[in-house]
């Protein structure tokens, strides 16, 4: 066994260079085991079709092996069937090995990174070609398991500005750190635009963030006011990029931080300067406000001095224009009156008018609700009247029904008590037959009995013979009983005949027809004395 | 890039890879997460940001709970939890290698965890999105097709007596599901067999690849 | 097969059919050369000097325009096929003579392509696939996914709304027998009306595309399909 063993170590050896010798199979620890298993199969052309990846006890299986393989061949190694399977293993490998090996080491990596992506290529094709077409939107989940394309194209399309808080909390300012804490929109609501990608964009940004600080004038292009972390990179940069190469881009953003601070300085006095004017308009309006109140006592104030200039000539001018006024005024007021009174007149007459209208219409309406009622209370006595009627003509039918019930009822009863009366006939009949074949029987036995016994003596003989007009007797009483039972069942129906018929009033009818026919005698007495009466005088004459 | 990577700051604040790949900006927000921002909002928080990343178009309900307090810390973390995601998946790290590099940053060990546990989980997920990403040309899913035969014309009198075959490209849009019509064209019988072999011409070429 | 309605006026200004054969063939040409050049008015008045008898430039003018307006005619109700063309003049002109008749019907058959593809290019129009460019391509890294294998097949489509005939020539660009102005115009038109579009597709959706057009293709050849379109015929 040793041989063998030493055989397959130094195959397993050129397999896979990592799987380390030991004296026998028995000291191979499992993940030796599969290593040189899954060492095999990735050699195993065969087996390489299916994927080493799939199980490994599948994989040899599929590769030929018929012994007894499963999970424990694996994880519990045994010597024996360990031996049998490498061998088995190893004697599929490629004669081709031996000679690719002899190359130098290194070709042969570079090769196999070739080899790999071709392999790699192959195996992708032979997916596609084979498995069965899955629709688009099917493929995410269909093709998963291969990770085989979904035929989706996103387009790299970075966010070239992500608002992000930068790495040192301290060098934000308040506003900066208020900004990120309440209005700054997350990481997806900034990607959420269709025409970005959010893996784009943050491979981007960190890419942007490693390697900004060489590029600054290109990251200021995009970045706004909120995102300076380019720039406080940049003076903490500067020095270990060496004093000899003052790079334009670090000049260029040192001007632009002193230009930074200065429109800084600049906000701050628009916004001082702002504040001042709104507190200025803000008298403004007050000072136009009071102007408002003041003017109209102002007209006032120069009328009343213009007045008071000239005082007994504007006096005079004054009372005459009241005068005039007055007088004015009288002669409207009794314009006024005149016009109004007519007015005043018409408008009396016509609410008088109107009163009276609407009492006469409300008469009307009274009478006319009265005649309805008059309609409405004869309507009601009919209606009483009918339903009292209906009522009475209603209890006998209450009446008959009950009755009707009642009878029923009986009948019920009645039937009940014949079907009773029927089972216990027929009960009456089955017993009476039961009766009958055993006494049958009963006389058939004895019968025998006795006529066997006659032969021999004389007194059976005699019993025989009294047996037999027993029999005789015993049956006319039968047939006598039963005769009997007959005449008493027409007798019955005969009653009930009778009783039919003296229903039918037979004897009324009968007097009536005696009636009748006396009559007719009569009649018929009565024409034979005119026909003779007839006949006489033909005679005499 | 011009600049050699010596100069880049985040290299010398901790000279190895992640660092170098890392900015100041998303190492900071990854050391908020289960120290400023407590474990159960951490765990909160990368949920919602692999949800939002993995699915753009997909309206998902918002969480104000991580605003609550910190906002600021919590929109810096929200990038740096997303941008590290997609920097893992753009190097091709499994999780063992993110889990090392993240303790190499000496980060909480609660949120380290939660990272490479998410990370590992939906990996597939993010290369999947993430080989999405990039330039393509109008990309054909779907064909439909229809037989026409015109009968008569504005300008002729008389059916051309031929069946024409009217081809529409398309494909659907992913986020509402609408068809969009890459290019529509008309060909007779003889044009669509050529177009045909044509088409099969490509098939050929992948078999033959996809064997060799 | 009736006859051509040609009106009145259009009667009239064909009246110089009625000459000699080898007349016809001068006003054939002049028409042709107007289809291509426009109208040339001197040349009509040299014509019209040498039939001196009836009519000016202008009636000689009106002669070719009524030639080119019975083409159209012609060509848009016969739609093809040289037996119906030939019948539909003889209905159209019967007190013509045979020798005119055959110039004529030689002048249709002659500018029947031409006129055919204005008159449907002038129709509704569609584009037809004329050529198809393609290139297996493999994405192996991008900017977010350094690895990758990402098949693609990538297509050109050139498209073009001319009308199937001349679609054909120009797949098989036929040069020869063609005037410097005809070749022009040719150029000028494939400017106009070709388009180029570059499109992409994955190898799964490309066997499906095959298989789909397969169908269509196969569809067509049903006895239904034919029924129908012979029925329409």
């Amino acid at each position: 066994m040793d041989e063998v063993d030493k055989i397959i170590m130094h195959q397993l050896q050129q397999v896979d260079a990592t799987i380390e010798p030991t004296e026998e199979l028995a000291e191979f620890t499992p993940e030796q085991v599969v290593r040189a298993v899954s060492g095999c199969l990735a050699e195993i052309p065969m087996a390489q079709r299916f994927g080493v990846a799939s199980s490994l006890a599948q994989g040899c299986k599929d590769s030929g092996y018929r012994g007894d393989i499963g999970y424990q061949t694996f994880l519990y190694p045994n010597a024996v069937e360990l031996r049998k399977l490498l061998m088995f293993l190893i004697e599929q490998l490629p004669r081709e090995r031996q000679t690719t090996e002899d190359g130098a080491s290194g070709k042969m990596q570079a090769l196999s990174h070739r080899q790999l992506l071709q392999r790699q290529i192959r195996k992708e094709l032979t997916h596609q070609l084979k498995t069965p077409w899955v629709p688009q939107f099917a493929r995410s989940v269909g093709n998963r398991k291969s990770l085989g394309c979904s035929s989706l194209g996103i387009e790299f399309r970075p966010h070239i500005n992500l608002s992000i808080p930068s790495a040192n909390p301290e060098e934000r300012t308040k506003e900066e750190q208020q900004y990120f804490d309440q209005l700054a929109p997350n990481l997806f609501q900034q990607t959420a635009s269709k025409s970005v990608d959010l893996i784009a964009s943050v491979l981007h940004k960190n890419e942007l963030d490693r390697w900004g600080q060489g590029l600054p004038d290109s990251t200021l292009l995009f970045v706004d006011s909120e995102e300076p972390e380019a720039p406080i990179i940049a003076p903490t940069q500067s020095p270990s990029s060496g004093e000899a190469e003052v790079s334009p881009f670090q000049e260029l953003s040192n001007q632009v931080q002193e230009l930074r601070v200065q429109c800084e300085t600049l906000l701050t006095e628009r916004k001082s300067h702002a504040a001042a004017l709104a507190a200025l308009k803000l008298r403004e309006t007050k000072a136009t406000e009071e102007i408002g109140r003041i003017q109209p006592m102002l007209k006032l104030h120069e009328r009343t001095s213009l007045v008071l200039a000239d005082p007994e000539e504007n006096l005079a001018k004054l009372e005459s224009l009241l005068k005039s006024t007055q007088s004015k005024r009288q002669t409207l007021t009794q314009q006024w009156l005149d016009y109004r009174k007519p007015l005043l007149d018409t408008l009396e007459e016509l609410k008088t008018a109107k009163e009276a209208q609407e009492v006469q219409g409300i008469r009307n309406s009274i009478e006319n609700l009265e005649q309805e009622l008059q309609a409405k209370t004869k309507q009601h006595n009919e209606l009483n009247a009918t339903l009292r009627s209906a009522s009475q003509s209603l209890a006998p039918r209450k009446e008959y029904t009950r009755r009707i019930h009642e009878f029923i009822g009986n009948i019920r009863k009645q039937r009940a008590d014949i079907y009773k009366v029927l089972d216990d006939t027929r009960q009456l009949q089955k017993q009476l037959n039961v009766v009958g074949a055993q006494l049958q029987r009963q006389f058939n036995y004895t019968d025998d009995l006795l006529f066997q016994s006659a032969k021999h003596d004389l007194h059976a003989k005699r019993a025989y013979k009294l047996l037999a007009q027993l029999h005789a007797n015993c049956s006319e009483l039968v047939e006598c009983v039963s005769l009997t039972g007959n005449v008493t069942k027409q007798i019955r129906e005969l009653e009930v005949q009778i009783d039919g018929e003296k229903l039918k009033n037979v004897l009324t009818s009968l007097q009536q027809i005696t009636g009748d026919i006396q009559k007719f005698e009569q009649h018929i007495q009565e024409l034979q004395g005119q026909i003779r009466a007839a006949e006489h005088p033909k005679v005499e004459s | 890039m011009a600049t050699s990577p010596g100069k880049s700051p985040a290299l010398e604040a901790g000279n190895t890879e992640t660092t170098g790949l890392l900015s100041a900006t998303v190492v900071a927000g990854l050391r908020n997460l289960g120290a400023i921002i407590s474990p159960p909002l951490t765990k909160l928080l990368i949920a919602n940001s692999l949800k939002l990343t993995l699915h753009p178009d997909a309206t998902i309900a918002p969480v104000p709970e991580i605003y609550a307090s910190n906002a600021a810390c919590a929109k810096q973390s929200e990038y740096a939890v997303v941008t590290l995601y997609a920097l893992a998946t753009k190097h091709g790290w499994d999780g063992l290698h993110l889990r090392q590099q993240l303790e190499q940053l000496g980060l909480d060990a609660g949120a380290v965890d939660e990272l490479s546990r998410v990370y590992e989980d939906s990996r597939k997920e993010l290369v999947l999105r993430q080989l999405q990403l990039g330039h393509s040309f109008p990309h054909i899913t779907d064909i439909q097709w229809r037989i026409v035969c015109d009968v008569k014309s504005s300008t002729s009198d008389c059916s051309t007596g031929v069946a024409n075959f009217h081809i529409n490209l398309g494909n659907f849009r992913p986020s509402s599901g609408e068809r969009v019509t890459i290019v529509e064209f008309v060909c007779n019988a003889e044009e669509l067999q050529s177009l045909i072999n044509r088409l099969k011409e490509i098939e050929r070429h992948c078999n033959q690849m996809a064997v060799a | 097969m009736s006859s051509l309605r040609l009106t009145k006026q259009q009667h009239d200004h064909l009246s110089l059919l009625q000459r000699p054969a080898g007349d016809v063939v001068e006003l054939c040409k002049s028409a042709f050369d107007y289809l291509i050049n426009g109208p040339n008015p001197s040349r009509y008045e040299t014509l019209a000097k040498k039939y001196s008898d009836s009519g000016s430039a202008e009636a000689v003018q009106q002669a070719v325009e009524a030639l080119i307006s019975l083409l159209i005619s012609v060509t848009t109700r016969a739609g093809g096929d040289c037996v119906n063309m030939q019948a539909i003049l003889r209905q159209t002109f019967p007190d013509l003579g045979d020798d005119v008749l055959e110039v004529l019907e030689q002048f249709v058959t002659s500018k029947r392509n031409f006129v055919e593809g204005s008159i449907k290019s002038a129709n509704i129009r569609a584009y037809r696939l004329v050529n198809l460019d393609w290139r297996l391509e493999v994405r192996t890294a991008s900017r977010s996914l350094l690895e990758q294998c990402h098949v693609v097949v990538t297509m050109k489509l050139y498209l073009h709304t001319e009308p199937k005939n001349e679609n054909r020539e120009l797949l098989a660009v036929d040069t020869s027998g063609r005037s410097e102005q005809e070749l022009k115009a040719m150029q000028e038109d494939e400017r106009l009306h070709r388009k180029d579009l570059l499109v992409q597709t994955d190898v799964s959706s490309l066997l499906h595309m095959i298989k789909t057009l397969e169908d269509a293709l196969a569809e067509s050849k049903t006895r239904r399909i034919r029924n129908i379109v012979d029925a329409i015929h």
